[in-house]
């Protein structure tokens, strides 16, 4: 832990204009945060999020708590596993499909790699052995192709079909 | 609600999907169709659908060639765009079911509009058979000089290589089959990379002419196919941070001795595949590499493993965090020490040969072991029987794994497969 007695604690404001309090390595998790305490240096003005709302931002807030001692992720790795989670993060991601989209959006905003992995994976995992139309379900989405395009994607990708 | 995810962030979501499931979020709607595409077609699929992207030009080429190509309407997408992964047997494969005659011209025109109409990430020549110089095609600069990763065989033509050298300067990747004869280009294409991280040799006829090793390697896998491995070559390498070895024959082993001698100061990983090298040596490897050891794999084919070796690795490896093993000799009281000195330690599997007494294996000294570890992080243990499967747990051992578990001590016990 990088508590050194002197941590000042950052302060940072909702879209709504809710004000958090969170200590300085907490808020380091966040690249975008990161970058902007380095450039800004010490001060007491609270930084504006006008991008997250204060329940994601609380959310946001409690992962990077949780998560303060890990060491900084290596970026070179292109594996992409997703059956890699562990009970807290799965147990942190058990909310509804809205908030988890909040959640991804404000992790790629405030540039918090490893919640963006954590959230995307969970998204994957919704969508993994589902065809079209189940994923459709899912997702509430509707679909807007003609049937001819339909038919033309499906056909120039066959190939792949049934490996 | 899916909606409000920008294209960025669905493309990161897909990124961690495989082909079958990115090919169903291709024909969920058409934003998601033409995210899902360009990570699909990272590699090439429907050959028919490549080929109805050659322009004009190339129709009419392949025309005078006598090559008729069935003509269909322009495709949704442009897919040779997407193009990032190519091995060009696959697409030699692909033309297979043309006429011989056709066959070369085909493969031309397809590689030079992918020369043009693309740049590449990963590229795979795995023979020097009929290689047709695409190098020598428009677009080289821009589709290869932010090439990452290059596999190939060692005996491909020396011309390629030296124009891989002049337009590749930024390879993370290097894989290279070594085979009977070396090109002299190979030499020319790994000193011209400024930041070449990881090099997979496979030798499978001579000891590699390659002397000049890049000093930023930090990842090195060697697999000794028909010859052994050498290792005169390895203390050149200071940052190296992982190494695999292969070894396929155990006539191979004593010329592993000077393994021990070698000083890898920032190793972190440590795999062997197949074979391990003799414990004797790998012991005197430790004591001189362990102190930033993380992982430490020992192949499925080493015999027998003395309390000694334990308390080794206790003692030389205080940041171990995963241990892959076989069963020690005696019972598992014997990693009693390694539970004990490596608070680290996340991860252990280990694998039960056929010579082992079922009957005879769990002493659980571990317990008390594993119960001072409270402040520690959980272990995940996973234990496996191979071929024997019916090796069953007692009622003894699963209360105890039980009470583990509770206590927080167990994250995670896999037993034949089976998770606790």
């Amino acid at each position: 832990m990088t508590g050194a007695p002197e941590q000042r604690n950052v302060k940072l404001t909702s879209s709504e204009g809710t004000e958090f309090k969170v200590e300085r390595d907490v808020a380091e998790k966040s690249v975008l945060l990161k970058n902007m305490l380095e450039d800004v240096g010490e001060s007491d003005m609270a930084i504006p999020l006008p991008n997250v709302t204060g329940p994601i931002l609380q959310k946001v807030i409690e992962y990077c708590i949780h998560h303060r001692d890990d060491p900084v992720p290596a970026h070179d790795d292109d594996t992409k596993k997703t059956d890699d989670i562990d009970d807290w993060d799965a147990e942190f991601c058990k909310v509804d499909q809205g908030t988890l989209y909040e959640l991804i959006l404000a992790s790629n905003y405030l540039d918090i790699k490893p919640l963006l992995d954590l959230t995307c994976k969970t998204v994957a995992n919704m969508i993994k052995g589902k065809s079209p139309e189940e994923i459709r379900k899912t997702f509430n989405i509707a679909n807007d192709f003609t049937p001819e395009e339909e038919e033309q994607v499906r056909r120039e990708n066959e190939w792949c079909e049934g490996r | 609600m899916i909606y409000n995810l920008t294209a960025d962030c669905l493309n990161e979501i897909f990124e961690f999907l495989n082909e079958k499931d990115l090919f169903a979020c291709l024909l969920v709607m058409r934003l998601w169709c033409e995210i899902a595409v360009r990570l699909l077609w990272r590699r090439p699929q429907s050959f028919e659908s490549l080929l109805a992207c050659l322009p004009n030009e190339s129709r009419a080429t392949l025309i005078e060639n006598g090559v008729i190509i069935p003509t269909s309407r322009p495709p949704f997408f442009n897919y040779v765009a997407f193009i990032r992964n190519l091995r060009i047997s696959d697409l030699s494969r692909s033309i297979n079911k043309f006429d011989d005659k056709n066959k070369e011209v085909i493969k031309e025109e397809i590689l030079k509009m992918i020369m043009k109409n693309t740049y590449l990430k990963k590229l795979c020549i795995a023979t020097n058979k009929n290689q047709t110089n695409f190098l020598d095609y428009q677009g080289r600069e821009v589709c290869l000089s932010n090439l990452s990763e290059f596999k190939c065989c060692s005996n491909i033509s020396s011309d390629m290589l030296h124009k891989l050298s002049i337009t590749c300067k930024h390879l993370k990747t290097l894989r290279i089959k070594l085979k009977e004869s070396v090109s002299d280009g190979l030499e020319e294409l790994i000193t011209s990379q400024s930041n070449l991280k990881y090099l997979d040799l496979r030798f499978c006829y001579k000891e590699s002419p390659i002397q000049l090793f890049p000093i930023t390697l930090t990842k090195l896998r060697m697999v000794g196919v028909r010859i052994p491995i050498p290792f005169s070559m390895i203390p050149k390498l200071p940052n190296l941070q992982e190494l695999t070895l292969a070894i396929l024959y155990e006539s191979y082993l004593e010329d592993f001795k000077d393994f021990q001698y070698v000083s890898l100061p920032q190793l972190q990983i440590l795999k062997f595949e197949n074979i391990c090298l003799k414990i004797e040596y790998l012991m005197k490897f430790l004591e001189n590499n362990g102190k930033n050891l993380e992982e430490l794999c020992l192949g499925k084919d080493i015999k027998i493993i003395k309390d000694s070796f334990y308390i080794k690795i206790a003692n030389c490896c205080p940041k171990l965090r995963l241990l892959r093993t076989v069963f020690p000799e005696g019972n598992l009281n014997s990693m009693k020490v390694i539970v004990d000195h490596c608070k680290n330690l996340k991860d252990i599997y280990i694998l039960c040969s056929n010579q082992l007494d079922p009957k005879a294996t769990f002493q659980w000294g571990l317990k008390s072991s594993l119960v001072n570890r409270m402040s520690s992080i959980p272990l995940s243990l996973t234990i496996s029987f191979g071929s024997i499967m019916d090796v069953q747990l007692s009622q003894t051992d699963i209360t105890i794994i039980r009470e583990c578990k509770d206590l927080g001590v167990i994250k995670r016990f896999v037993f034949n497969n089976h998770i606790m």
